[in-house]
């Protein structure tokens, strides 16, 4: 498909999170990819799950030879120069595989650079597929995303782990607001009286903020009401299982004065195990399951939502 | 203190209805067994969130009632106090107890439904005469059941028809 390009683009970052491992996120962030790169947009996946690397596993190649660990133990070297095919057109791999140990939490500095170099790739769309936990890598890189998606499955534990990890994100931005705007004395002040302040909730601390400082309440309110990430529940069983979305949407909005649009329900499909077992995109062996269906709603309301998208 | 609409989520001027449904919305997306929020909020968290619903609540309940006097169409004069009827014995009864709650005439709920006032009428006073075959008449309650967002529905319902007279 031709491309018409103008170069000085920067590529949307779309970052697939979530908190809680086994709840999808490698298997929704690959095919994501799959089915964009077969709508013409160019695509890299990324592979940030170090130490737990298996993407190219999932696109049907075997372990790269080229990785992220490259960047990090030769400390030199550029994002692009890892990136190797996928066999599959338009779509493309930065591989997390080999990573050592230590280089599952690489240095702040270093995260910093590999987060530019994101920017730099020249392609349409760089999709993060993060891995779980809610660990500093994982958050900056989340907030780093133009569409930071989180993952979750109708249970407790994934409910309350993608609650952890969106706190974590939300008191991550607001923290380097705060000290952006140097006033975290006065946050300091409301410690132990928060009760007293009427404050029980993030959006409650920013309301006083606003009122407290209101310049620099303004613009950190700005700062967070920018943050907007997206959910997706996955491996749902009942039509029921979709209001879960709606609701943990809603009380996003209360609680932490937060838009997080509902994107959309998976069913749980078997098609999609089986084609992990064949080491093949669902997407492409399964085009009409339900889940490859899911997929591109996904995408359709995500490329429909971003007018601003890479493609005009 | 804050606003009690903006504490439902609502905009002012909203139809009592509408307070009912957010309020009953948010009193269920909060209740202990919420999975969508009980990881979210501690439970202490939980429990001012909980009153702050029911303050809000009752204070837009109390402003409605002095400041805005909906005409209430009353065929029988049944005053503001009088105690809820039975759903079981006189569902019809609660039904237009229900109707009333939320500040509707018969007129209002007609235009919602699109079924006649007199039809509506039939209803609540059971005539059952005047009324067309069972089939008909749950269909016209499970209208009343969606707009005017009432609890045990089924229930209500089987009540209803178990108070037609057999032919």
């Amino acid at each position: 498909m031709e491309q018409v390009q103008p170069k000085q683009l920067k590529p949307r970052i779309w970052a697939v999170g979530g908190g809680k491992g086994g709840v999808g996120k490698s298997v929704i962030c690959t095919n994501l990819g799959v089915a964009l790169a077969k709508r013409g947009y160019r695509c890299i996946l990324v592979d940030a799950d170090l130490g737990g690397a298996n993407l190219h596993t999932m696109v049907g190649i075997p372990t790269p030879a080229k990785s992220l660990t490259e960047l990090f133990t030769k400390d030199a070297g550029n994002l692009s120069d890892v990136q190797v095919p996928t066999g599959i057109h338009n779509l493309s791999l930065i591989s997390g595989a080999h990573a050592l140990l230590d280089i599952a939490n690489p240095k702040h500095q270093l995260k910093q650079k590999i987060i530019r170099q994101l920017l730099t790739l020249d392609t349409d769309i760089v999709l993060l597929d993060l891995s779980a936990g809610s660990s500093f890598n994982v958050l900056d890189f989340f907030l780093a995303a133009n569409e930071p998606i989180a993952v979750v499955v109708p249970t407790p534990t994934s409910v309350e782990n993608a609650y952890h990890f969106l706190k974590a994100a939300f008191y991550r931005r607001l923290k380097g607001a705060i000290a952006q705007e140097e006033i975290g004395h006065l946050v300091d002040q409301t410690k132990g009286q928060k009760g007293a302040l009427g404050i029980r909730t993030p959006r409650e601390l920013i309301r006083y903020l606003v009122e407290i400082s209101p310049e620099a309440g303004a613009v950190i309110a700005e700062k967070m009401a920018a943050l907007r990430p997206k959910l997706i529940v996955n491996q749902i069983r009942r039509k029921e299982d979709i209001a879960l979305g709606i609701k943990m949407s809603n009380a996003c909005r209360d609680y932490f004065g937060v838009e997080m649009n509902l994107l959309g329900g998976i069913y749980n499909d078997d098609k999609v195990v089986l084609s992990i077992q064949m080491k093949k995109p669902a997407i492409e062996v399964y085009p009409h399951s339900s889940f490859a269906i899911a997929i591109e709603n996904i995408i359709q309301s995500l490329l429909t939502n971003n007018k601003e998208g890479s493609r005009g | 203190m804050a606003d009690p609409y903006e504490t439902l989520g609502l905009k002012h001027g909203v139809s009592m209805l509408k307070v009912e449904q957010a309020y009953k919305d948010l009193k269920e997306l909060y209740s202990e067994d919420s999975l969508a929020t009980y990881s979210l909020l501690d439970p202490d968290q939980r429990r001012k969130l909980l009153d702050s619903l029911d303050q809000a609540f009752s204070q837009i309940v109390a402003l409605n009632k002095t400041t805005t006097a909906i005409p209430r169409v009353n065929v029988e004069s049944n005053s503001e106090d009088s105690p809820i009827p039975d759903p079981e014995q006189h569902p019809g009864a609660y039904l237009r107890w229900c109707r009333q709650r939320a500040a509707l005439s018969l007129k209002d709920l007609s235009k919602m439904t699109k079924l006649s006032s007199t039809r509506l009428e039939d209803i609540e006073l059971e005539r059952f005469d005047s009324l067309p075959a069972p089939v008909f008449v749950r269909g016209y309650i499970a209208e009343y059941v969606r707009y005017l967002n009432i609890d045990k529905s089924r229930q209500l319902i089987e009540s209803y028809i178990k108070r037609i007279p057999k032919k």
